[in-house]
Parts: structure tokens; C-alpha cells; sequence
């Protein structure tokens, strides 16, 4: 049996156009080969 | 693939063979995200949309520079109806790579039709605020409003997810569905849908169960006993005609019959509809030529008004500068002062005979006129009288009679004058002339020589 509050708890906004903009420069962290990266320089650098 | 920290090409080793950084894990890392843009490029492809933004989120999340990642990511989003993340996600792609990157041309598309991207923005806050709604306990509200956005925008999954939930709530099981199909139309694997749905057919299966155990008691409740106050009525023995003949006739009666009530309802006021607009319009077009009439009496008014005026200085003018004008009686003085100062007297004494001393506009003309007349006239008269005297001995009796009559016009005193003009014009058989001149011997001079001739030649004539 569905529990529909459990279930609308499930849904979030869509994006808008306004909020694209913040949307970009979430995107724009660093991944996974970038933190990689750091950790071989401190560890080498060390 | 490049060293990321100093863009040389790799080879197979562990190390940069430029700068000498370690890069095992680098590539490992690669590798992986690889992997899963692959997995998420085959579950796009079987429409499993939602298994492959899982899958492409990991990999752009290990390798942002995965350019091919988020190029399908925003693909797979903008197939979801999420045109803002998808839209997001090509804007860093051509930021990482600006050229030879298909994401330019994704933008372009959507930027292009801008209608459409009108529709899908007023979509998504719609849908917005139909969530707003559902969670404020407003759920007819949210339905209304989802409805909407799933007609325009049939694609926006979540749109559809939620009217479904909002069906389910209600206990619309059929009405729950369609949504959810067409959920699993565009994202085949979509776990919420297919939960929905899978919950629906546990209802409906009890539902139909039930249906069955109900029918079947109501069935053994309707059989009650009759009372003394329950009333029968008896079952009427009226059937609908089954036969098809009876039913086309029907229906061409019907077409018949309302045939007729346009014929003769609606047309005849049509018809007196359109009549009257063509009286208005005969009307207005009677009113504006009345108006142009009037017009146009007023116009001719006024050009006989003017043509009165233009005749009148005209008149005016012409008592200035016109034949018995002042102007002109004026020239003609001094022109017989001219003459006189010429020594030419008789043409001094003609020209001043020949104006009219009352018309002179002032005294001083009128005085000239006096003198000249004075100091010319009776020795013109003696020239021209010498004259045609002259004329008359040589038979030259026209010339005579000529010179004779301007002899007597500028001296009138003279009874042979008119004797000599008479004889003249006699001579050359101008009757009226001839007995003219003898007419003035008779009334002017009754003692002359000439009187007994004069009178028997006018008695005769």
C-alpha cells in the first residue's frame, strides 16, 4: 500500500531558468580526478 | 589522454613521460568513468532514462571533462522534460570544450524555438506550483494544475508521476494510469511507475474481487417480501423498435423535420436580418447624398454671390478705366490739348467735341475742355468747310459730304455748311443724309436763301 505522504516527500522541484545559474556553478566542483590529483601531489610532495 | 597536470600525452606507464607525475590512478579513474557513460549510454538507448542518469552522473562526478557523459546526460534530461539541467549541463560541456562540441548546437536548438521553451518554462513552474499545492493539502487544486502541464508538456515524467500519485490518493485507479503509461512510454524502467502501477493492479484485482462477492449479495437482499402497504406496478408493455429500416427512417424524418424549422424559422429572419442592414445601409448612403446636395446647393449660392460681386467691380471698374471712364476722358483731354499745342486744329476740335463734358471727373478738365473748344472750333470748322468745298467743285461729292458734316458738327451755326452737306449726300443718293441736313435749314434757319430748297426737298422725301 503506498503511503502518499511518503511518497510526495519523494518529489522536488524542477529546476528554472532562474535558478540555472547556480545550477552551472554547482557543476563546476571539482571531481573525482581533480581530488585524485591533489591527494598524489600532497602525498609525493610530502 | 592528457597528463592532467601538464597536458602531455600519456603513454602506457604510470608516470607522465613530460612532467614524471604519477598517474596510475588518474587513469584508473578515467577508465571508470568510461564505464559508466557506457552503461549509461546503453540503458538511454533501451529508454531506461532514469538508470542512465544514474550512470551518467557518476561518471561526469569521477571525470568532469567527460564531454561525452554530459552531452548525453543533458539529453536524457531534456528527454525528461528537465530542459534547465539539460540545458545546464551543455553550457559547462561547451565551457570545457568550446570547439567541435555537438552541445553548441543542442543550445542553439532550444534557443531557436523560443516558443516552445516558453511552453516547457511556464510548464516546469507550473508544475512547481501544483507541488506547493499537494503538500499544502490543496490536491484539487494540484490536479487542475497538472492537468494542464501534462497536455502541453505530455514528456515532463515528474509532472506525470505526481497526478498519478494525486489519482491514486483519490482511489482513481483507471484514471491513474494513463499518466503512468505514459511514464513508461518515454522512461521504460522508471521505478516510481512502475510501483504506481503495480499498486493499481493490487487494487483493482481486490476491487474486481470484491465486486463479485458484492453483486452476488445484492442479489439475496433484493428478494424481500411484499407487505400490505408495498404498491405494484405493472411493468409497461412498451418496447423500442430493434428493426434498423425504422431507425434510418427515423432519422431521415428528423433531418426532414429540422430541414423545415430552418427553412421557415431560420431563414425568413436571416433574411430580415440582412434586409434591415441593407436599409441601414441605403439610409446612411440617402443621408450622405442629402448631405452632398446641400453642399452643393451652398457652393452655387455662393458662386452667384460671387459672380454678383465680380459683376459690380467689374461695373466700377469699368467707370474708372472703361470707354466713359474717368480715366479715359482724362487721356482724351489731353490728348486734345496735344493736338492743340500741335497746331492741328481741327483734330484739337475733334477730339474735344468728341468728349462728353458732364462725364469730366473735375472742374479743371471741364474748364480745358471749354477753352479748347473755344479757341478751336470755329476755325476748324472754316478749314474743313474750305475743304469740302473744294471736294464738292471737283464732284468729289463723298469726300465732300464727309468734310461738310464734320464742318457742321464743329460749327452749327453755319447755314450754308449745312446746305453744302445736304447737296453732297444728295448727289450721292444718301437720301437720309441729304434730307437730314436739309431738315436743320428748315428748323434752324428759316431766313436763309436755302429755306424754300431745303423745305420742298424734305416735303418731297
Amino acid at each position: 500500500m503506498i503511503d502518499f505522504e511518503d511518497e510526495l516527500k519523494k518529489f522536488q522541484p524542477i529546476l528554472e531558468v532562474d535558478d540555472a545559474e547556480d545550477a552551472i556553478y554547482n557543476i563546476d566542483a571539482p571531481d573525482l580526478t581533480e581530488l585524485i590529483g591533489k591527494i598524489v601531489e600532497e602525498v609525493s610532495d610530502k | 589522454m592528457k597528463c592532467y597536470k601538464c597536458g602531455a600525452t600519456l603513454a602506457k606507464g604510470s608516470r607522465c613521460p613530460q612532467c614524471g607525475v604519477d598517474v596510475a590512478l588518474y587513469k584508473k579513474s578515467i577508465a571508470m568513468s568510461n564505464a559508466y557513460y557506457n552503461a549509461g549510454l546503453s540503458k538511454a538507448k533501451v529508454r531506461d532514462l532514469s538508470g542512465a542518469v544514474e550512470s551518467l552522473k557518476m561518471s561526469v562526478t569521477i571525470n568532469k571533462n567527460n564531454i561525452e557523459a554530459r552531452n548525453l546526460l543533458g539529453l536524457v534530461y531534456c528527454e525528461m522534460g528537465n530542459v534547465v539541467e539539460a540545458l545546464s549541463e551543455w553550457v559547462v560541456s561547451k565551457n570545457l570544450k568550446t570547439e567541435n562540441n555537438p552541445a553548441g548546437t543542442y543550445i542553439k536548438q532550444i534557443q531557436s524555438n523560443q516558443n516552445k521553451f516558453e511552453q516547457i518554462t511556464i510548464g516546469i513552474k507550473k508544475y512547481n506550483l501544483s507541488l506547493n499545492y499537494a503538500r499544502e493539502g490543496s490536491y484539487d487544486m494540484a490536479v487542475i494544475q497538472l492537468k494542464k502541464v501534462v497536455a502541453q508538456n505530455p514528456k515532463l515524467i515528474k509532472a506525470q508521476l505526481l497526478l498519478a500519485l494525486l489519482y491514486i490518493k483519490d482511489g482513481e485507479w483507471n484514471k491513474a494510469r494513463k499518466p503512468l503509461a505514459m511514464v513508461l512510454r518515454t522512461d521504460r524502467n522508471n521505478t516510481l511507475a512502475q510501483l504506481y502501477m503495480r499498486e493499481i493492479e493490487e487494487e483493482l484485482q481486490l476491487k474486481k474481487k470484491d465486486g463479485v462477492f458484492s453483486s452476488k449479495k445484492s442479489k439475496v437482499e433484493d428478494k424481500k417480501e411484499l407487505n400490505g402497504n408495498d404498491v405494484i406496478i405493472p411493468r409497461s408493455s412498451y418496447r423500442e423498435p430493434t428493426n434498423g429500416a425504422i431507425t434510418v427512417i427515423n432519422i431521415l424524418l428528423g433531418v426532414i423535420i429540422g430541414a423545415g424549422l430552418i427553412w421557415f424559422l431560420i431563414t425568413p429572419a436571416r433574411y430580415k436580418g440582412l434586409s434591415a442592414e441593407y436599409n441601414n445601409s441605403l439610409k446612411e448612403y440617402s443621408e450622405q447624398l442629402s448631405e452632398r446636395s446641400g453642399e452643393i446647393t451652398t457652393l452655387n449660392n455662393e458662386l452667384e454671390r460671387v459672380k454678383e460681386q465680380k459683376a459690380e467691380l467689374e461695373e466700377r471698374l469699368g467707370a474708372v478705366s472703361g470707354d466713359n471712364g474717368s480715366n479715359k476722358l482724362l487721356t482724351d483731354i489731353i490728348n486734345a490739348a496735344n493736338r492743340y499745342l500741335a497746331k492741328d486744329k481741327v483734330g484739337a476740335a475733334e477730339a474735344v467735341l468728341a468728349i462728353d463734358v458732364t462725364q469730366l471727373p473735375t472742374d479743371d478738365a471741364k474748364k480745358l475742355h471749354s477753352t479748347l473748344l473755344s479757341a478751336t472750333r470755329t476755325e476748324a470748322a472754316s478749314d474743313l468747310y474750305k475743304q469740302g468745298k473744294a471736294k464738292y467743285d471737283s464732284s468729289s461729292y463723298a469726300e465732300a459730304a464727309e468734310l461738310f458734316a464734320r464742318a457742321y458738327k464743329c460749327d452749327s451755326t453755319k447755314a450754308e455748311t449745312a446746305y453744302y452737306a445736304a447737296k453732297s449726300y444728295d448727289s450721292i443718293n444718301n437720301t437720309s443724309e441729304a434730307k437730314k441736313y436739309f431738315k436743320y435749314i428748315v428748323d434752324e434757319f428759316k431766313t436763309s436763301g436755302y429755306y424754300a430748297e431745303a423745305d420742298a426737298y424734305v416735303k418731297s422725301h
